[in-house]
């Protein structure tokens, strides 16, 4: 069972995972992108853990709803959007819930994955966080219907992440910013990918 | 219109294409901008509830067409749309265009009334006109976008030369564009130049690819129902120039001119751009270039710990930003009075200067260098301006590259306005010059004394830079891009030379005889222009009636020179504010009175009514450091601020120097914004108190002065009776008094309709100011425009008025006006008018 005390617990997470690991995403990043992934997960991040504490909203749906939209507003790069609308998508499956179970849960990151999908328009190879979203929700339903817990599914989610993460280290990236290096791109581990399996690392550690 | 939206990374390249697109179109076109991240939108990034803000701003029920430049901004843009969903009165799209070509071909699209399928279809097809012309590929391809729906049956085709100098470019191109899109046609163009294609003429990316230049031909045909008509309206088009500014014919080709060019050496060439003929010896003036006080040694760039955008910069900076609203709102104040006064082209070179000076750039870039270099505000603030200016002067557009010198004139007046000491000190000889330069600062020229200044010639510039315009209002002769070798400064000083303004050629070694044509010319001109003058000179009676004094309102040197020659009774208004505006220091008794007595001079004996201090309201004074007030017009203002405590030496100081003009010229003091009596009680003890000082330093000055009252407020109107007791003379201020009566702020164009001067209760108001004054036997005039008004002046002639006084440029055709009424008709005017009937 999945609570507001929960979700609220994975954003403030989330607000530390990110802190911590800004220089490595934004090292990431420097190597084939921008160099902003990690400032900006972090304002996006800071940002929503500040303002959801201080006014937390009264279910699921709403609390995704909000920082969905912190995020589309405070993180400035491309995942601002991204993210914004993973979560957006997300908080539309568990809209006035206050309590949600495993299968809502993978319910829901298939809706956010499926947000992502449409919005980035990147499929599995291109060398962004897709590479990581895609095989994370498949294992998340294989897990599910396996008969795992919440644990169990957000565990095989991260493991699988893992996997699609390491694999963008020898792709050439085909979308985004990094895709105007083309070849070049190739050995450098894509930050996109990096930052959603922190996302789902954090998932782990508090939903559970 | 369909609305448009700017989505960029950069809040900076964002709002800089808003400018550029918004420019090309006159600022028609809703456009609004979502770029940057953070606070200030100063990092990179967009923010997806900003585009959805941007979006909605602009919605109409045509839609809106958003712009985005890359990554981000367009997955931001996408989803903005989709959160905006169906909340939206129109449709909304996102176009897969280049950012700046896109924008751009938009903005004239939607300018011409276009629907949103087909601004969306011109924008990205912009980046092919581009391909088109650098890699001359696809020629053929695209002749449908933008195209009416008729068919292609016969063509009308016309053939037509360019006459404007600066070519077919951006504006003369959008009334082309325009032009075509008004028709049920289909047009194509082309110039007449080698083997060119045939362009869609509603595509105006591509027509301006086609750089069609001055001098050159160009061709166009229409097909469709309305084929004739198109064809027509481009010739008329065409005749009228392209709707650009008319140029003479022989200043039209500079090249032609110089092959002209005579075999002798002592003669050269430029463009004639004032007509007239000069002779006297050079005066080389230099562009002024202020010194910061900073000895070179420091120069160069040392990074400084504060970052652009923090808070301890915004605040270094406040002094300009200050400045600049303060000189801006001083610029437009000169610029709407001077268009007040029939002086159109002035308003508007000052209208230029004021959106010059308030360009957000301008202080980002300052802002910009002083975060990084080692200086002061004022320096990065000018080093920004410079920088500025050499943009304009690479520009291809002719027009737009003399508008260079306007950006460092309004730099040069920011820096004195904050720091006169950083402006080099110089003065003309006072003897007859032309005046050589490279270039004139229009600000500087508005203030030349035709006296002195017989001629002018400048190497740069052009017949329509502003310089230019402002020397042809002075009547003063001047040859524009001179052909003088580098360095002509070393060999052009004080040499006697002949300027004629008629043809462009400057004589370096005129000989006797063309020295005694040329002074024989300017006094047959100069008689001819004296004769025009004389009737106004002498005094301006009624038809078998009474004389009216027609005065003038003076508020600078140049006006009261004006005033003067064109006969001016004397001087109605002294508006003494110009003596403390464009400073940030209040000026002493001394400066005061050097500067009054300077532009009182040209009245000698002529009666000269001196305004106090007329401060707050629109009107405001660096150096006083006034608060803001919510409804300045009725606030602490006028004779208020005067007896206001803090300004006791401000006052002290400004009255010790109107008494002491009075020893030279016959000098009246009058009190503005007057509603109570104990106001003018206080400003008599004021003035007794100030004489008392006078007194006991033996500081020459005039005793007793008469002393009036601006009759400007309802209060004082309505207890004029009262009022005039207790003074020497009454002026009706009638613009003000309209306000107030009216109860509508002037220059507020929604309540234009109140602003008449002539309605039942502004002039029940004037006339019972004209009752008190005569109950109390002191003479009384009016000042306004409403004395300069045609339709106005017969009415206050039949309420009594037998005082006007009226702008300087007015005065002539006021006493032309006089002397042709009567009286009696005046008195039935003014019935009427009080009565309300419109006859």
């Amino acid at each position: 069972m999945i609570r507001c005390e929960e979700i609220m617990a994975w954003v403030r997470e989330l607000d530390l995972v990110y802190q911590s690991n800004k220089a490595s995403l934004t090292e990431l990043d420097a190597a084939i992108g921008d160099a902003d992934h990690g400032i900006n997960m972090v304002r996006g991040f800071s940002a929503a853990a500040k303002e959801l504490s201080e006014q937390t909203p009264p279910d699921i749906g709403a609390i995704l709803k909000a920082l969905a939209m912190i995020l589309m507003k405070k993180v400035g790069g491309a995942s601002g959007p991204l993210y914004g609308t993973f979560f957006l998508k997300a908080s539309m499956t568990c809209n006035g819930r206050t309590s949600i179970g495993a299968e809502d849960l993978v319910v829901l990151f298939e809706a956010g994955v499926a947000g992502i999908r449409q919005r980035g328009k990147a499929k599995e190879g291109d060398k962004t966080m897709i590479d990581a979203w895609e095989p994370a929700v498949r294992a998340m339903r294989e897990a599910f219907s396996g008969g795992g817990d919440v644990s169990e599914i957000l565990r095989a989610a991260v493991s699988a992440g893992e996997s699609g993460r390491d694999a963008t280290i020898s792709l050439a990236a085909r979308k985004g910013r990094a895709s105007y290096l083309g070849e070049r791109s190739r050995g450098h581990q894509d930050p996109g990918a990096t930052s959603a399996v922190l996302m789902l690392k954090a998932a782990r550690d508090t939903l559970a | 219109m369909v609305g448009l939206v700017i989505v960029s990374h950069s809040h900076t390249l964002a709002e800089a294409l808003r400018t550029l697109a918004g420019g090309v179109v006159d600022g028609s076109v809703p456009i609004a901008c979502a770029a940057g991240t953070g606070d200030d939108h100063q990092e990179l990034g967009t923010d997806v509830t900003e585009i959805v803000a941007a979006i909605r701003s602009v919605d109409s029920p045509e839609g809106v067409l958003v712009l985005a430049d890359l990554g981000s901004a367009v997955l931001g843009a996408e989803t903005a749309i989709e959160l905006l969903g169906d909340s939206l009165v129109g449709p909304v799209r996102l176009a897969a265009a280049p950012l700046v070509e896109g924008a751009v071909s938009a903005a004239v699209q939607i300018s011409l009334g276009a629907d949103l399928d087909t601004v969306a279809r011109e924008a990205g097809g912009a980046l092919f006109s581009k391909q088109e012309h650098l890699e001359g590929e696809g020629r053929e391809r695209d002749q449908s976008a933008g195209c009416g729906e008729s068919g292609t049956g016969e063509w009308h085709q016309g053939r037509f030369r360019v006459t404007t100098r600066q070519g077919l470019h951006a504006r003369p191109l959008v009334h082309l564009v325009k032009t075509a899109a008004r028709h049920d046609v289909r047009g194509e163009i082309r110039p007449v130049r080698g083997d060119q294609p045939w362009v869609n003429v509603r595509s105006f990316n591509r027509v301006v690819t086609l750089q069609i230049r001055s001098g050159e031909e160009f061709e166009i045909r229409f097909t469709g129902a309305e084929a004739p008509e198109a064809l027509e309206a481009v010739a008329d088009l065409a005749a009228r120039q392209f709707g650009e500014q008319p140029q003479r014919s022989e200043t039209m080709d500079s090249d032609a001119t110089r092959q002209s060019r005579s075999g002798s050496t002592s003669r050269i060439r430029g463009m004639p751009a004032s007509a007239g003929l000069a002779l006297a010896p050079v005066e080389v003036l230099r562009v002024p270039r202020p010194s910061f006080g900073r000895s070179d040694a420091t120069e160069g760039i040392a990074f400084r710990e504060a970052p652009l955008g923090s808070r301890q910069v915004w605040r270094d900076l406040a002094i300009l930003r200050d400045s600049i609203r303060l000189l801006t709102g001083e610029i437009r104040l000169e610029a709407g009075r001077a268009s007040r006064e029939g002086r159109q082209e002035i308003g508007e070179i000052g209208e230029a200067h004021a959106m010059i000076l308030e360009d957000p750039e301008l202080l980002r870039a300052a802002g910009a260098i002083y975060s990084t270099c080692e200086m002061e505000p004022l320096e990065a603030f000018w080093r920004a301006a410079e920088s500025v200016s050499r943009e304009y002067q690479r520009l291809e557009d002719a027009y737009m590259r003399v508008r260079a010198i306007d950006v460092l004139d309004v730099a040069v007046r920011l820096v004195s306005f904050v720091d006169p000491r950083c402006i080099p000190d110089y003065t003309l000889p006072e003897s007859p010059v032309i005046l050589a330069a490279d270039e004139l600062l229009p600000s500087y020229t508005m203030h030349l004394d035709g006296a002195r200044v017989q001629g002018i010639m400048t190497t740069g510039g052009s017949p329509s830079s502003h310089a230019a315009i402002i020397v042809r209002g002075l009547g003063i002769p001047m040859v524009t891009a001179v052909d003088l070798p580098p360095e002509w400064q070393n060999f052009m000083n004080g040499r006697e030379v002949i300027l004629d303004g008629y043809t462009g050629e400057i004589d370096l070694t005129p000989d006797e005889m063309s020295r005694r044509t040329v002074l024989a010319r300017r006094e047959e001109e100069e008689r001819r222009r004296a004769e025009r003058r004389t009737l106004a000179f002498g005094p301006a009676s009624l038809l078998e009636g009474p004389t009216v004094r027609v005065e003038a309102n003076i508020a600078t040197a140049a006006d009261a020179r004006e005033a003067a020659v064109n006969g001016a009774d004397g001087v109605g208004v002294l508006r003494t504010e110009f003596l403390f505006l464009g400073r940030r220091e209040i000026p002493g008794e001394e400066a005061q009175l050097l500067a009054l007595r300077e532009m009182t001079a040209p009245f000698g004996s002529m009666p000269v009514t001196v305004r106090l201090l007329d401060i707050g309201g629109d009107k405001d004074v660096v150096a006083l450091n006034l608060p803001r007030e919510a409804n300045p017009f009725l606030g602490v203002r006028g004779v208020r601020l005067l007896l206001h405590r803090g300004f006791e030496d401000l006052l002290r100081g400004h009255l010790r120097a109107v008494l002491r003009l009075a020893c030279e010229r016959d000098v009246r003091i009058m009190i503005p914004m007057v509603t109570m009596e104990e106001e003018i009680r206080e400003v008599r003890v004021r003035l007794q108190a100030a004489r008392d000082e006078l007194v006991r330093e033996e500081v020459p000055h005039r005793w007793p002065l008469d002393l009036g009252i601006m009759v400007e407020t309802p209060a004082a109107a309505l207890v004029a009776e009262r009022l005039a007791r207790a003074v020497d003379f009454f002026s009706i201020g009638t613009n003000d008094l309209t306000q107030f009566v009216m109860a509508a702020e002037r220059g507020n164009e929604a309540l234009a309709v109140f602003d008449n001067a002539l309605h039942p209760a502004v002039l029940t108001a004037v006339r019972s100011a004209i009752r008190g004054a005569a109950s109390a036997g002191i003479p009384l005039s009016v000042c306004g425009e409403i004395g300069s008004d045609p339709g106005a002046l017969p009415v206050l002639i039949g309420l009594g008025v037998r005082s006007l006084s009226v702008s300087p440029v007015s005065v002539i055709a006021v006493k032309e006006q006089i002397r042709v009424l009567r009286e009696s008709d005046c008195r039935e005017y003014a019935r009427d008018a009080l009565s309300g009937e419109t006859s």
